[in-house]
């Protein structure tokens, strides 16, 4: 692996839930380090807390304790205002159930998250465009995700993470709702976008996924039990 | 797209239930625009009516007229009289459009009953009443033979137009030139005769019992009745009575109307907050995913309260356009359900009602918002990490 400073580096991240008398602890003092142009999978059993820590490195779940360093700087404490202008500028999140807008066109989603961007609003269409033709969808740039198959929406959706060419990609079982053909198409798509120097971290299920990455975490009760 | 375009897309997806919510919000920017169009319409109306027709201001040798009256009905003289000098010179007196005399008297008839009363009138006063309907003819000459009666004497002397009849209480002749409609106004008990008629018969040469005035606009009465009161023996006495008495009976109309808007408008504005919140509800999903994609809370708040603006906006447009184009209807309808409208036009809406309607209905847009755009930013982006 190539010894860079990280993108992401996390140090003992946690996360507790209180159920009553009971804390269950999602995140139980995480360490991690992401670098650029990487593709990293974290597996592990439902329950063991996979979604709860790409949450906290997407910065839409707020940890505990422990600390988010982003390109050197600790963003564990930003504001709400804040975390949003690094969602929309460094970090794209993919969804197990794509989670595309059903009255936009393919290329109207992709450059969806330039509403909230105004900087990145010139020349967006353009780069809609070339990024949907780079994942296969040149021909589909005006359909809407209910004329797209499950993986044509998927891929139409990691567009829309990469609209502002984010340094950091999370994938939350971005597979899971794919049968194995589209699954392959996704993940080889993942990680030619790991290949161009972005960051790609995914959780998945598929063994198959997880043996082809540059590292893979097992989780287990909110803890890494083995990297590699 | 920018946020407002990202608005409008939002709202295309329900056009059902976006039009019906435009319309409920139309309904009440046109009753807004019909009322406020109404509160400066009528008043206007009838202010122009006043200055165009009826008298302004009466001058008499006592305090009021209809002292003066009541005294010659009982029978009593009156101590002095206004004469045909004082009506010359209101005439002319600067600021005076039209100055009608009048001679009151009584006659009894001697097989007894009740008192006949005569009025003496000099031709301007048919200008000065514009509740008058005439049937037939104006006196030929001021000092004719001739008659026009009011309706409930036209009714007892069973007279014709044309026809010449004898009042006992004076013993002579009249030629019935006119008959006017009924006022339901003391004017129905009169017998009306030409002024030199009247001052002939009753020995009243050049006698006046009251000048009644009506002044070339509403502003320049104060002006007026200074000017004539420097007439000597002179009282003069604004006859505002009548137009206050009128705009109070307007103000309980209009009070019920206002009353109808705030229902009109809190009903729309429900209508309105109730969908908004029902977007927002059935959306948290995507919400969610906009914040995932760098929404901030404010700038979703900020999507909710542009789509309230767009249905605002476009509710302005349709009502005040229906305001605009059946005004008329609206005139119509509100003329007969008044206990007195002008001639004039009742609604006369203009940009500045337009504008009026606009912020209104705006702002209670906004504020219908409000609770949906902060349930809005609320949503947390987590959400769109679960599996749903
Ligand atoms: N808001 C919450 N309140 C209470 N418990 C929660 C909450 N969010 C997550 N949890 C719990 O935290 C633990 C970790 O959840 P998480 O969603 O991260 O699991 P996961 O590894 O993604 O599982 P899966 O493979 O099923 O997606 C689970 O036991 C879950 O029930
Ligand atoms: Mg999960």
């Amino acid at each position: 692996m190539v010894d860079q400073a990280p993108i992401l580096r996390v140090r003992g991240l946690t996360r507790h839930h209180r159920l009553g008398e009971h804390v269950l602890r999602a995140l139980d003092g995480v360490d991690l380090d992401i670098q650029p142009g990487t593709c990293t999978a974290i597996v592990g059993p439902s329950g063991s807390g996979k979604s709860t820590l790409l949450g906290c490195l997407g910065l839409v779940d707020r940890p505990d304790a422990g600390t988010i360093e982003l390109d050197g700087v600790d963003i564990t404490r930003s504001t709400e205002t804040e975390r949003s202008q690094v969602r929309r500028s460094r970090i794209g999140i993919v969804f197990q159930q794509f989670h595309l807008m059903p009255h936009l066109t393919a290329l109207e989603n992709a450059i969806l998250p330039t509403v909230f961007h105004v900087a990145g609003r010139r020349g967006a269409e353009e780069r809609g465009r070339a990024l949907l033709e780079r994942v296969g969808l040149g021909a589909r740039l005006h359909h809407r995700p209910r004329q797209l198959s499950g993986g044509e929406q998927q891929r139409v959706a990691i567009a829309r993470a990469m609209i502002h060419t984010p340094g950091i990609l999370l994938a939350d079982e971005p597979t899971a709702n794919l049968d194995s053909q589209n699954s392959r198409g996704v993940v080889s798509l993942l990680r030619e976008l790991a290949g161009s120097g972005v960051a790609v971290v995914l959780v998945t299920h598929d063994p198959e996924v997880a043996a082809d990455v540059h590292a893979c975490y097992h989780m287990r009760d909110g803890r890494f039990i083995h990297g590699g | 797209m920018n946020l407002a375009g990202m608005a409008v897309r939002n709202l295309a997806r329900h056009p059902i239930r976006t039009g019906l919510t435009v319309l409920g919000v139309a309904c009440a920017g046109a009753t807004v625009f019909a009322i406020l169009g109404f509160d400066r319409g009528y008043e206007r109306a009838l202010r122009d009516e006043l200055t165009r027709t009826g008298v302004h201001l009466f001058v008499s040798t006592e305090g009021c007229p209809s002292v003066a009256a009541t005294m010659l009905i009982r029978g009593g003289e009156l101590p002095r009289y206004m004469t045909d000098a004082h009506l010359a010179e209101a005439r002319t007196t600067p600021g005076v459009r039209l100055a009608g005399g009048y001679l009151i008297a009584t006659g009894i008839p001697p097989e007894g009953g009740g008192i006949d009363l005569f009025f003496g009138i000099t031709e301007e006063v048919p200008r000065l009443k514009p509740e008058w309907h005439l049937d037939g003819a104006w006196f030929s000459a001021p000092d004719a033979a001739e008659a026009i009666l009011g309706a409930t004497m036209a009714e007892r002397f069973q007279a014709a137009i044309g026809s010449s009849i004898t009042i006992p209480s004076l013993a002579r002749e009249v030629r019935v030139v006119g008959i006017l409609e009924r006022t339901r106004s003391q004017d129905d008990q009169f017998i009306f005769l030409p002024i030199q008629t009247a001052q002939r018969w009753f020995r009243k040469d050049g006698k006046l019992t009251a000048i009644g005035v009506q002044a070339e606009s509403v502003e320049q009465i104060p002006a007026v009745k200074t000017a004539l009161e420097r007439m000597p023996d002179a009282y003069v006495v604004p006859a505002e009575a009548m137009s206050q008495e009128i705009l109070t009976l307007v103000g309980g109309t209009k009070a019920l109307m206002t009353a109808v808007v705030g229902i009109v408008l809190v009903v729309s504005i429900l209508g309105l907050a109730n969908t908004l919140i029902m977007a927002a509800m059935e959306r948290r999903m995507e919400f969610a995913v906009l914040r995932c994609v760098g929404a901030s809370p404010g700038q979703l708040a900020m999507m909710t309260v542009l789509e309230a603006a767009v249905i605002a906006l476009v509710g302005v447009i349709v009502g005040t356009s229906a305001g605009w184009i059946g005004g008329g209807i609206l005139d119509a309808w509100i003329r007969r359900h008044l206990p007195y409208a002008p001639s004039g036009d009742l609604l006369q809406p203009d940009l500045m009602v337009t504008a009026m309607t606009g912020v209104a209905i705006l702002i209670l847009a906004l504020a219908a918002a409000l609770w949906p755009a902060w349930r809005t930013a609320r949503i947390a982006p987590l959400e769109a990490l679960r599996h749903g």
